[in-house]
């Protein structure tokens, strides 16, 4: 771990790199980014510091907000740590659990089953976690987030956007976290009353005589898409199939 | 209420003695839940929900769990912050009590559903007409604003009661009751100013649901 907030900086660039995910490119990439807010120091103050003396404004961003994001949120870590309320281990073991356990991975999986079987299909649509079940897929597919799944089918007539207008319910089990923009109270907000422009936005042009369904996940139930399947794809395996399908495919803004 | 959030009470013995040098009996009470996330953010002043970013409003919110239920001190975050700031690459303390490692693990693989046995019945059927209440909300809903007043048809019932993590009291929600997904006409909603061929389902509460006259 450097103790050069350059060096950190540098490091960040090569997260993707790094195949264990969790520990160290966690902390490099808050460390790079607390690092910025002591740069005006070493590189010359080209950002500018808050005024202790001065009144903030209620729409001034502070320039160093993120630096202090990131390295309040290492405190707080820590602190927790130190008083025994979470260990050492803990946000890791989160975060290693949506890198490698419940992701859109499975949720891949499963699509691709339903466009080899259409009983599958069928059954997936109508009892979404008794199909799950039958799947060769990590242990905890009803678990957080995912006690209460159920999918819907895109076909030539339906398209199906999920949304949550109030906060950012997800399956995690087939869907993993959600993505930044999925929170984004002008994408909520949108998605609600515009769907096909929002859809438009994201390259996803939706003829006015398919009909838009908007999920809202606003109770229990956390909804993802059943997309449809790309065509030339006849005699694909399965597991090839998998790989064509995208988080934003099962989440309906995308095609597949 | 579900057994498997971040939690510390008496029976956590996970957390259980670490917490106990530092809090009171009452504070071993304490439970955490999703809902008190989205109460803090639901609490900002409209210009600082817009304003913060989703992570923003987490660290917001959960930092300031803490420091309420007297876990650490507002004072304390700032100067380790400051600490950090000042040497960024300082390593957190690592350790503790693999039991808390392991309760999380069970929670995130067995989850908490809010799903109850109880003997309520629905009282609203496939394909009814439905008038969404305006609830007066206090601090925290589960029912978007955009649905408020206006009127649905029941598409489908659940089976089963849900509870709801967190009581928010006379806005309606906490106890299992049943719960609808309900269809809508966004014509209905913003007339004249939605787009054509869509339809938006939401899944609502009985409580903010009534007959339609």
């Amino acid at each position: 771990m450097s103790t050069h907030p350059e060096n950190s900086l540098q490091d960040s660039v090569n997260i993707t790199k790094d195949d264990a995910i969790t520990r160290l490119s966690r902390r490099k990439l808050l460390l790079a980014s607390s690092a910025a807010a002591v740069a005006p120091a070493i590189g010359g103050g080209l950002v500018k510091t808050a005024n202790a003396q001065q009144q903030p404004q209620r729409f001034e961003y502070p320039v160093d907000r993120e630096a202090r994001s990131a390295a309040r949120a290492l405190a707080l870590e820590a602190l927790l740590i130190e008083k025994g309320v979470i260990t050492g281990d803990t946000v890791d073991t989160v975060l290693s659990f949506f890198e490698t356990q419940m992701g859109p991975f499975n949720g891949a999986k499963v699509v691709a089953r339903a466009w080899v079987d259409p009983a599958f299909k069928q059954e997936l649509v109508k009892d979404t976690p008794a199909a799950i079940a039958k799947l060769d897929l990590p242990k905890g597919m009803a678990g957080a987030e995912g006690e209460h799944m159920r999918a819907v089918a895109n076909s030539p007539t339906v398209h199906n956007l999920i949304i949550c207008t109030l906060c950012s319910c997800y399956p995690w089990p087939v869907l993993g976290l959600p993505p930044y923009w999925y929170k984004d109270p002008t994408f909520r907000a949108r998605a609600a009353r515009e769907p096909r422009a929002v859809l438009n936005e994201f390259g996803l042009n939706i003829a006015p005589s398919v009909e838009i369904k908007t999920w809202d996940s606003s109770a229990q139930i956390r909804w993802f898409v059943i997309p449809e399947r790309p065509s030339g794809t006849d005699g694909i395996s399965e597991a090839e199939l998998a790989k064509l399908v995208t988080p934003e495919g099962m989440m309906g803004v995308a095609r597949a | 209420m579900g057994e498997a959030h971040l939690r510390h009470s008496r029976g956590d013995d996970g957390a259980e003695h670490a917490i106990a040098a530092t809090a009171d009996a009452e504070r071993l009470q304490d439970l955490w839940t999703w809902a008190d996330l989205r109460k803090g953010a639901e609490s900002l002043n409209p210009f600082d929900y817009f304003k913060y970013r989703y992570y923003e409003k987490w660290l917001g919110g959960i930092s300031g769990y803490f420091v309420d239920n007297g876990y650490i001190t507002e004072a304390e975050l700032e100067a380790r912050t400051q600490q950090i700031l000042k040497n960024p690459g300082t390593p957190p303390k690592m350790g503790g009590d693999s039991a808390i490692d392991k309760r999380v693990v069970t929670y995130l693989v067995e989850g908490d559903s809010p799903k109850r046995d109880t003997n309520m019945k629905p009282r609203f059927s496939a394909s009814e007409k439905v008038l969404v209440k305006n609830v007066p909300t206090i601090e925290h809903t589960r029912l978007p604003g955009y649905l408020r007043n206006r009127t649905g048809v029941i598409d489908t019932v659940y089976p089963g009661t849900y509870t709801y993590l967190t009581s928010t009291g006379p806005d309606g929600v906490g106890e299992a009751m049943p719960v609808y997904c309900v269809r809508f006409d966004p014509e209905a909603i913003w007339p004249g100013n939605t787009e054509k061929n869509v339809t938006i389902y939401a899944d609502l509460y009985e409580a903010y649901l009534d007959k339609l006259n």
